[in-house]
């Protein structure tokens, strides 16, 4: 067990699908050589083939306490990196401007796709990022043992230096949130920002999220938005539990509006997405999280007050965001030092 | 210097310089070992079996005033091996950035291992990278990524040291060809091979491997 | 687990352990025993390798900037230098907060923006003046010095003005609010050279003509952070979580808050997985829905009475003879109601032409009812036009459920406060003034204009420049009297070979347009109708790529012009297809400010590094060319030309002298502090003092706008009318839903009503939607890699499953989408949430990037709507931006065929051989 861990709940219903979370991310960690087709943090429009394509249903996590079996997913599967022939074009008299390939698969292929129940659309977007889990299953999986969870923050990392490339890790992780980089040999990961939060600083995906549906804080912090969510309010949900990684990253689970004619109907009722969906993804709780959350809204809505939404409005960054300083926590838990 | 001597020179030194080539006229002459190859079981509860596809692999050994050379060479049905593509990287204009290529692929490899220090007698180190007190020393050669030289004493020990030594490989007729320059590699040093088939996800401890065996 | 210090120091996650959600205990993984000592999970002795990422989150300076884009946006971005190379950029987050109850305005900004930096450097980057070696748009180039190439414009320009007059020179720049300093370089430099300055904000059908109509101002807005003030947002044609993506968090926000949140729109898009309820409505059906809202709020008695007595037109009395206004005798703008306290006609306070300067009823009490034998009131004029608009009815037009609609025009009327947020899903339909006019109705009959988290809200458009008064005085230093203003719909429709086959009242278009300029209403240039425009000087906009007709044009106007030019930082459609194009520096590597709609604080650009490359400053460039205008004049020796029109007397070689003020604008920073200081919004700011963080404006200029700015209060329009009972700006005095124009009683639109999208391509099946999206600002960032990469690479079609089955046509697919206007060949992805029988495509897809054929903008035609070519109406009439024929573009009709490639194609595919450009 680490001393403390480090977490995020997302709020699904703030969600614009805007991707400025993965700009963030790709602009400060990825944009370098081999990581061209990496998004540490991405979003998916869901129901959809997700990134890579299909991760949930290709294996890994835990079963009974063992490591299960996964296909590694193929460049293919994480979609395209274009290139475009722009200075031909447009100074050299040339050719249209087009991608260096056919148009076969992209990280966001089914943008606003989703699907049809009774003929009526239902989606929503999940941003997604490593889970920093409790039980990591890519830290298990590594025969050289170069993944470690940081005892200061819980923050799993895969050692850029000892790391070669073997790829079990990759392998292991249900939710596929690990990446190789094929120049340097090396897998490579969301590092939850620790530069960053070291100086106090959030995460870059959640500082500059538009739709600020991002809290970050210590889990175990009683005062944190993170704990009230998770643990207070207990509206907040991680991806795949069954799946045995104890993931670190929680979500409020989505509304979707009301069937044509429904209005004025529960969600448990009539829904427009189908709660089984739901369920495959967050687990049975979320049934009830749902019904809690829409009485929440109702007395909201009918001029009442709600706390747990007062606090899931997230009014600025304090509200949000509880990062102490990372010297605090260094000195008194006892966390390694490099 | 005289006109023949300086023939014969620069002859000695063209002549040095091929055997880093596999396909130098030289191999020709070195008398090629066959060694024996078996698959390592399979480690992880997550892994697959896989069938032996490679049987052998043969060694040749060349020792020149250049240096010490060896020439691997084994069946492989498939080339495993990745060109990684370039494309601009806009903030820094003309800068090309290394793009990824494929992401579930292992490539094909070979090293050659050799005590880190000398043997007594028979007793060679581990063959599992070495032991305690037994340190070995590995020259790996990826066909992607190309040439490293690791140091192990025991399994989950190795590490690579950040040096680099000449190797070329080449994939012909459903043949590789590898020559590797290895310091010290005299006949009678003790070595033992290792090859990874990229087809049949083979990295890390999954592999084709020799018993120990003596350099000529 | 008490408090935080015990969280410090015990670490309590193992306390915690058994109840961290979503994990079954039985279910808990036992690690396997690891061979050896290391044990990852609970310490690691090898973390020196972690200043690898340390080191990459570094940088030598960083610089406060932002974009000058028409998104609305005005986002505050810190861009991060190292080794004298931008790396990348992160919003500053720096907006000072209103209130500590409204959620702050923070962090501001999208994924477009978070990548600008690509642009800076890319490969689409102007580097060099450059002059066309081939033909237009074959992008073959020869460099040129700047003095060559500034020499050839200015040359030509005064050639055009001595040979063809100055109108024969015309210049197009948008949105000044963007980067005011940077579009006034060039709209002085017009002035000074008699050229003509086109309009934007109509010809981009940004222009919501009812708010001109109704109530006599070009678009007032609340600022975003107002949202989270309502009770109930009606998301109407408006995909906010695409659209304005820094302030749709105020909107789901304000749910949380207890707001119920309607969304309003034919498919189920980004915004509408958010909302309490949606509604799936057919296209160009909205002004239906809205007149079914008003009659029940009108039979339900819902309306609030006293505020329509007395801020809206409702009460005034209409001779039912003629249908025009009772006016007093031998007055065009004083009108009268029945009061109901004396029985006697009463003049209606505060009509232009009333004395009262007040709309304050001062005691008497408005008959709404009144109706006798001559006159009745717009009420009761009202309520019989809206007899046909009963819910069923309206459900069978709309296509939606009537137990929606009922709960919907419930709630309207009776949540308060209660807001339409109004989007171009609306206002690019022909007959968008009859829909703008629909909802504001709304909105006054239940009193929510005027209040916070009220009101008819449109963004649609960055063109609202809060610090007016400098701006006006520093963009068109000696007035708009002395300046030529063109409507850009009329000009490019009469000069190009757009025809528009429909007729209006039996009459083609042309006859109302000839009307319109002999009463001076709408103003043509070149005044002499034998004349053709020669000249057409672009920067900061996309004129040709965004063009609606665009088949039209580029066979036409573009053949016909004898010089075009663009400034621009990078190669887009307009640039390529022009004659010379200058290198503008990029957003980052100039000085200007930026105000928006949105929100109200001003802040500035900073130059990150000076302008790259042999790039320069927007502002750099007017001053050159004006510089140039005055040397070849006085090269030239030529004589003073008489600007007839104006009565001026132009010396040439005076240009530059006039255009720097006699040299008091030295620097773009001199044009910024002008503008601050001459505005009652910025007065006492200096650009200096905007480089800390934005800053909110300190009052307001009462003559441009109508509510103060108040610390601790979001900004929400027409609070001088509503609480100051101040006039509105029509000629009423009032909200002014009565319009006895000619023209308008001639098309029975004196009140608003609903109208049919137009029917004359109705013989092709599927509407064509162009709606604005994530992915772009309009072009901008319609070529840029990482997004591309995020998309699927090239421009795309949307098409619903059933409708792509109809047409045999799968996912991915290469498709045709024509009429008779022209067409385009792109891929197709089937969207089940999109329309039946409407096809989508995102706006703004550059010309040159996918398109095997045509371009996004090559179905459509340009129409004009006769009753907005009127004038001469109290409040109506020709103003840039403010009035004018709109650019619509929603009626158009196309069909789609699924489309196979030419071996040609092929190679244009797989970027083999020559291929096609």
């Amino acid at each position: 067990m680490p001393q403390h861990q480090i977490s995020m709940v997302l709020d699904l219903n703030k969600c614009l699908g805007c991707q400025t979370c993965t700009m963030a991310c790709k602009k400060l960690w990825t944009d370098g050589d081999g990581m061209d087709y990496m998004y540490w943090n991405n979003v998916e429009t869901r129901p959809g083939q997700g990134y890579p394509r299909n991760w949930d249903k290709i294996g890994g996590g835990f079963e009974d306490g063992k490591l299960r079996p996964s296909e590694l997913p193929s460049k293919e599967d994480y979609g395209q990196t274009f290139e475009y022939n722009y200075a031909e074009r447009l100074f050299q008299g040339g050719m249209q401007a087009m991608p260096q390939e056919e148009v076969r698969n992209t990280p966001n292929w089914d943008e606003d796709v989703g699907a049809l129940m009774l003929g009526e659309n239902y989606y929503f977007y999940l941003p997604r990022l490593c889970n920093h889990c409790t039980n990591p299953a890519c830290l298990e999986a590594c025969p050289r043992k170069a993944i470690y969870k940081r005892a200061e923050d819980g923050i799993v990392l895969v050692d850029q230096e000892r790391c070669e490339g073997y790829r079990y890790c990759m392998k292991a992780c249900p939710y596929k949130k690990i990446y190789f980089n094929e120049l340097l040999g090396k897998a490579q990961k969301c590092i939850f920002c620790y530069p960053r939060i070291e100086k106090g600083e959030v995460n870059a995906c959640a500082k500059q999220c538009p739709g600020r549906l991002r809290f970050v804080g210590f889990l175990d912090d009683p005062d944190s938005a993170v704990h009230k969510l998770v643990h207070v309010y207990k509206v907040a949900l991680g991806l795949f539990p069954e799946k045995g990684t104890e993931p670190n990253v929680f979500y409020v689970p989505p509304f979707n509006p009301p069937r044509t004619g429904s209005y004025g109907k529960s969600v448990l009722e009539d829904p427009r997405m189908p709660m089984d969906y739901l369920k495959y993804l967050f687990g049975d709780e979320v049934v009830d999280v749902i019904r809690r959350l829409e009485g929440e809204l109702q007395r909201a809505q009918s001029g009442g007050a709600s706390e747990v939404l007062q606090l899931l409005i997230g009014r600025d960054e304090h509200v949000r965001y509880q990062i102490p300083k990372h010297e605090q926590l260094i000195q008194i838990g006892g966390g390694h030092k490099a | 210097m005289k006109p023949f001597a300086c023939v014969l020179f620069c002859a000695a030194v063209a002549l040095a310089q091929n055997p880093l080539d596999p396909a130098a006229a030289d191999w020709k002459s070195a008398a090629p070992m066959t060694l024996s190859l078996q698959r390592t079981p399979p480690l992880y509860p997550t892994d697959s079996a896989a069938a032996i596809e490679v049987s052998s692999v043969q060694a040749q050994f060349l020792h020149t005033n250049a240096g010490n050379f060896v020439r691997l060479q084994w069946s492989d049905k498939t080339h495993d091996t990745t060109v990684l593509p370039k494309a601009e990287r806009a903030w820094q204009g003309d800068h090309l950035v290394t793009q990824s290529a494929a992401t579930d692929r292992f490539s094909d490899a070979c090293a050659f291992m050799v005590p880190a220090k000398p043997v007594i007698g028979d007793l060679n180190p581990s063959l599992q990278m070495g032991d305690a007190g037994h340190p070995v020393r590995i020259f790996v050669w990826d066909s992607t990524r190309g040439a490293a030289v690791m140091e192990a004493s025991g399994r989950e020990t190795t590490k690579r040291t950040g040096q680099l030594f000449p190797a070329q490989g080449q994939y012909a007729g459903g043949k590789w060809s590898v020559t590797l320059q290895i310091p010290d590699l005299n006949a009678g040093t003790p070595f033992a091979v290792a090859i990874w088939n990229g087809s049949q996800q083979d990295r890390d401890g999954r592999k084709y491997f020799t018993i120990w065996y003596r350099a000529q | 687990m008490k408090n935080r210090r015990d969280f410090l120091k015990l670490g309590a996650l193992a306390a915690l352990g058994a109840s961290i959600p979503g994990c079954r205990k039985a279910d808990k993984p036992q690690l396997e025993a690891f061979t050896g000592p290391l044990d990852p999970l609970r310490a690691y002795p090898y973390r020196g390798w972690e200043d690898l990422y340390r080191k990459q989150w570094t940088w030598d300076k960083v610089v406060r900037s932002t974009h000058s884009a028409n998104c609305t946006g005005s986002c505050s971005w810190n861009v991060y230098v190292r080794n004298g190379v931008m790396i990348r950029e992160e919003q500053a987050a720096d907006y000072p907060r209103i209130s500590a109850d409204l959620p702050d305005y923070n962090p501001r900004g999208c994924q477009k923006g978070a990548c600008f930096t690509e642009y800076v450097y890319g490969p689409q980057r102007l580097r060099s003046p450059l002059i066309r070696a081939g033909e237009r748009g074959e992008g073959k180039w020869r460099k040129a010095t700047w003095d060559e190439a500034l020499t050839m414009v200015a040359g030509k320009l005064l050639d055009n003005i001595y040979q063809y007059g100055p109108d024969t020179n015309t210049f197009f720049s948008v949105i000044p609010a963007m980067s005011p300093v940077s579009f006034a370089a060039g709209s002085r430099f017009a002035q000074y050279t008699g050229g003509v300055f086109c309009s934007f904000y109509d010809w981009y059908c940004d222009l919501p003509p009812g708010e001109p109509l109704t109530w006599g101002v070009q678009t007032e807005s609340c600022e975003c952070a107002d949202w989270f003030n309502s009770k109930y947002i009606v998301l109407w044609g408006s995909n906010i979580s695409q659209t304005r993506i820094p302030d749709a968090h105020f909107a789901w926000e304000a749910r949380y808050n207890g707001a119920k949140i309607v969304g309003i729109s034919p498919d189920f898009n980004s915004s509408m997985v958010h909302t309490d309820l949606f509604l799936s409505i057919q296209p160009g059906t909205d002004a239906a829905l809205a007149l079914g809202v008003a009659k029940y709020i009108v039979d339900n008695n819902l309306y609030d009475t006293p505020y329509v007595k007395e801020q809206t037109d409702l009460p005034l009395l209409v001779d039912k003879r003629t249908n025009l206004f009772v006016r007093a005798e031998g007055s065009t703008d004083r009108f009268f109601f029945h009061d109901a306290k004396t029985g006697k006609r009463h003049e209606a306070p505060g009509s232009m032409g009333s004395k009262e300067k007040t709309i304050a009823l001062n005691g008497a009490d408005p008959d709404l009812h009144y109706s006798d034998g001559e006159v009745t009131t717009v009420f009761e004029l009202m309520k019989q036009k809206l007899a046909p608009y009963t819910l069923e009815a309206v459900a069978q037009t709309t296509g939606l459920a009537l137990s929606d609609i009922k709960q919907f025009a419930h709630e309207f009327a009776t949540r308060k406060p209660a807001m339409i947020i109004h989007g171009a899903g609306l206002n690019h339909w022909f007959h968008n003034d009859l829909i703008n006019r629909s909802l504001i109705l709304l909105v006054a009959l239940t009193g929510n204009t005027g209040k916070n988290g009220g009101g008819f809200n449109h963004y649609v458009g960055q063109e609202r420049v809060w610090p007016e008064r400098g701006f006006k005085a520093y963009a068109f230093p000696e007035g708009a009297k002395k300046q030529r203003m063109q409507n850009m719909t009329l000009w490019t429709y009469l000069h190009s070979s757009n025809k528009d086959p429909h007729l209006y009242n039996g009459k083609p278009i042309e006859h109302y347009i000839e009307e319109s300029i002999k009463n001076g209403w709408m103003p043509l240039y070149p005044k002499k109708r034998d004349q053709k425009p020669r000249a057409l000087i672009v920067w900061r906009a996309n004129y040709l790529n965004q063009a609606k007709g665009n088949e039209y044009i580029l066979k036409s106007l573009w053949k016909d012009l004898d010089l075009i030019v663009d400034l621009n930082y990078r190669m887009d459609t307009t640039a390529l297809f022009s004659d010379v194009v200058l290198p503008a520096a990029s957003y980052y590597e100039k000085s200007d400010i930026s105000t928006t709609d949105c929100h109200s604080y001003v802040h500035p650009f900073n130059k990150v590094l000076d302008p790259l490359y042999d790039s320069k400053p927007d502002w750099e460039i007017f001053r050159d060319l004006a510089k140039k205008v005055a040397q070849l004049a006085a090269e030239r020796k030529l004589a003073p030309y008489h600007d007839q029109q104006f009565d001026w007397r132009r010396d040439f070689t005076k240009t530059y002298d006039l255009w720097s003020g006699n040299g008091k604008f030295q620097q773009p920073e001199d044009g910024a502090n002008f503008i601050l200081d001459g505005s009652p919004e910025t007065k006492g700011m200096t650009f200096e003092q905007l480089k800390q963080h934005p800053q909110r404006f300190k009052k307001i200029d009462e003559e441009a706008w109508n509510s103060e700015i108040e610390e601790g209060r979001a900004y929400t329009p027409f609070q001088h009318q509503v609480d100051e009972k101040r006039p509105w700006r029509t000629l009423t005095g009032r909200q002014q839903f009565y319009l006895d124009h000619p023209w308008f009683l001639d098309f029975g639109e004196q009140l608003p009503v609903y109208k049919e999208p137009l029917a004359d391509s109705a013989k092709y099946p599927f509407f064509w939607n162009t709606p604005h999206g994530r992915w772009s600002i309009h072009s901008t960032w319609r070529d840029a890699r990482y997004q591309l990469r995020l998309q699927r690479g090239i421009p795309i079609c949307y098409i619903h499953p059933e409708d792509a089955k109809a047409r045999n046509i799968a996912d991915n697919d290469w498709v045709k989408v024509f009429n008779d206007n022209g067409s385009f060949v792109s891929k197709v992805q089937i969207l089940p949430g999109e329309k039946r029988k409407r096809l989508t495509m995102y706006h703004g897809w550059e010309r040159y990037l996918g398109f095997l054929q045509g371009g996004w903008q090559s179905t459509s035609m340009i129409k004009i709507k006769p009753t907005q070519l009127v004038g001469g109406y109290g409040h109506v009439n020709f103003k840039l931006n403010y009035w004018g024929p709109t650019g619509n573009n929603r009626d158009v009709r196309v069909d789609i065929v699924k489309y196979t490639p030419t071996a040609a194609d092929l190679q244009t595919i797989r970027r083999t051989g020559k291929g096609k450009a």
